[in-house]
């Protein structure tokens, strides 16, 4: 069943019953659980969240399209804004959570190769880690100073050539796993690779979102200034 | 997984959403899907987001002059006509495709995913070989390319064209996630590859 497009008067807790996959989006977009009855744009003035970058991203994420509206009026800092609380979800929840949990899963039964697989993984993370750090140390600032109209070398053209996708590890781990793991007690493994799964679908999203919303904005902003 | 960002430009609502929903069951692709109404984009094209692959057309929406200067500032881009009725050859040429409203779905899809002839990977993913498995045993010890070759006697294009078939096959194309995928199929004990 195709995604409906989300609006400004649709009820949190009706969004959430429709498709429960939004949840651990809802604390990126620093909207607290104890929705009641709210609409979204309810919750958006109450928590002073700026309601069009909300749906811009939501609708974006479930639907693939691109509210052209919408699109010209949110500033790229809301979008910013929404990528550096992933990176800390990331970071600091998601992927701590699942190593715990494939630590626990190989720690079932002994096997030569729990190790490499747990160093395979902490590579990984490192990897992303320092995806994220370029980003929030010279892409986001960037944005930043630009917006204030200062002048810069750096142009979000560099960015765009030079982002790469950080999931293919992630989604070759997966592949392993479920290729070529052998053992007797597979539950928590299930689990994991269903986080893991979870996981790599959401740093696709978090890529969507810098490569078609991000980058795009900010283009459009450097053309006008150099008008 | 390739990436599309698709920009749509009609002025029907009907046709925007038909499009994307039929768009959307396009299989092993990712897409963006983005509207510019037609007077945006006779005003001023350069509106187009700059990393737009496909821009999907309502006859109303561009002239030939505009193709042109579309395709002068993104010339990768693929320009795709959307029509109703009959119109002259001459103009339905200068676009890369066209694609009719009474197209059946199979027939859309395929006017689009033909503009970009992935390189579709065989569905039958057959055994890893002898010399496959020699050449995976080699890139686990870190061997080069060259060393490889050496060893079991082949050209270093060979060697490169295994590495493609084994990446192809296992779906693991990094030097690491081939050591574990070894360890685990027993190829090479932990002890080897200390040495």
């Amino acid at each position: 069943m195709q995604q409906r497009f989300l609006r400004h008067d649709d009820t949190i807790i009706d969004i959430i019953n429709d498709d429960y996959t939004i949840l651990p989006l809802l604390s990126r977009f620093s909207i607290p659980l104890g929705v009641g009855n709210e609409t979204i744009d309810d919750i958006c003035r109450r928590n002073a969240i700026d309601v069009k970058a909300l749906l811009l991203m939501l609708n974006y994420i479930r639907t693939g399209i691109i509210d052209s509206s919408y699109i010209n009026v949110v500033s790229p800092l809301e979008v910013v804004k929404f990528l550096k609380n992933s990176h800390d979800y990331f970071i600091n929840y998601k992927f701590a959570h699942i190593r715990k949990n494939l630590t626990a899963a190989l720690e079932l039964e002994s096997n030569a190769t729990n190790s490499i697989i747990l160093n395979f993984f902490d590579t990984f993370i490192e990897k992303v880690k320092d995806h994220f750090k370029y980003e929030e140390r010279k892409v986001f600032p960037y944005i930043e100073a630009l917006l204030n109209g200062e002048k810069s070398t750096y142009s979000i053209d560099i960015f765009q050539r030079h982002h790469e996708e950080v999931g293919g590890a992630l989604a070759e781990l997966k592949n392993i796993i479920l290729r070529y793991y052998r053992t007797t007690v597979p539950n928590l493994m299930y689990d994991v690779l269903v986080d893991i799964y979870n996981c790599e679908e959401d740093l696709a999203s978090h890529s969507d979102i810098e490569n078609n919303l991000l980058i795009p904005m900010v283009s459009d902003i450097e053309r006008k200034f150099q008008q | 997984m390739r990436h599309l960002n698709i920009i749509l430009c009609t002025p029907s609502v009907i046709e925007f959403n038909g499009l994307c929903s039929v768009l959307r069951n396009i299989r092993e692709m990712s897409i963006s899907f983005r509207s510019i109404t037609p007077a945006a984009l006779a005003h001023d094209f350069m509106s187009l987001p700059v990393n737009a692959d496909i821009l999907i057309c309502d006859p109303v929406a561009v002239s030939s002059t505009t193709l042109h200067d579309i395709k002068k500032i993104l010339p990768k881009i693929k320009i795709i006509l959307l029509y109703h009725t009959a119109l002259p050859q001459s103009y339905v040429k200068e676009f890369d495709a066209a694609i009719s409203i009474y197209d059946t779905e199979a027939t859309i899809v395929q006017s689009v995913t033909s503009l970009f002839a992935a390189n579709k990977k065989s569905g039958t993913a057959s055994e890893i070989t002898q010399r496959e498995k020699e050449v995976i045993i080699g890139v686990v010890k870190g061997l080069s390319n060259k060393e490889i070759a050496a060893q079991i006697n082949v050209s270093v294009n060979t060697v490169m064209t295994h590495r493609r078939n084994i990446a192809a096959k296992l779906e693991i194309h990094s030097a690491a996630g081939l050591t574990v995928y070894a360890l685990m199929s027993n190829l090479i004990t932990l002890d080897e590859l200390s040495e």
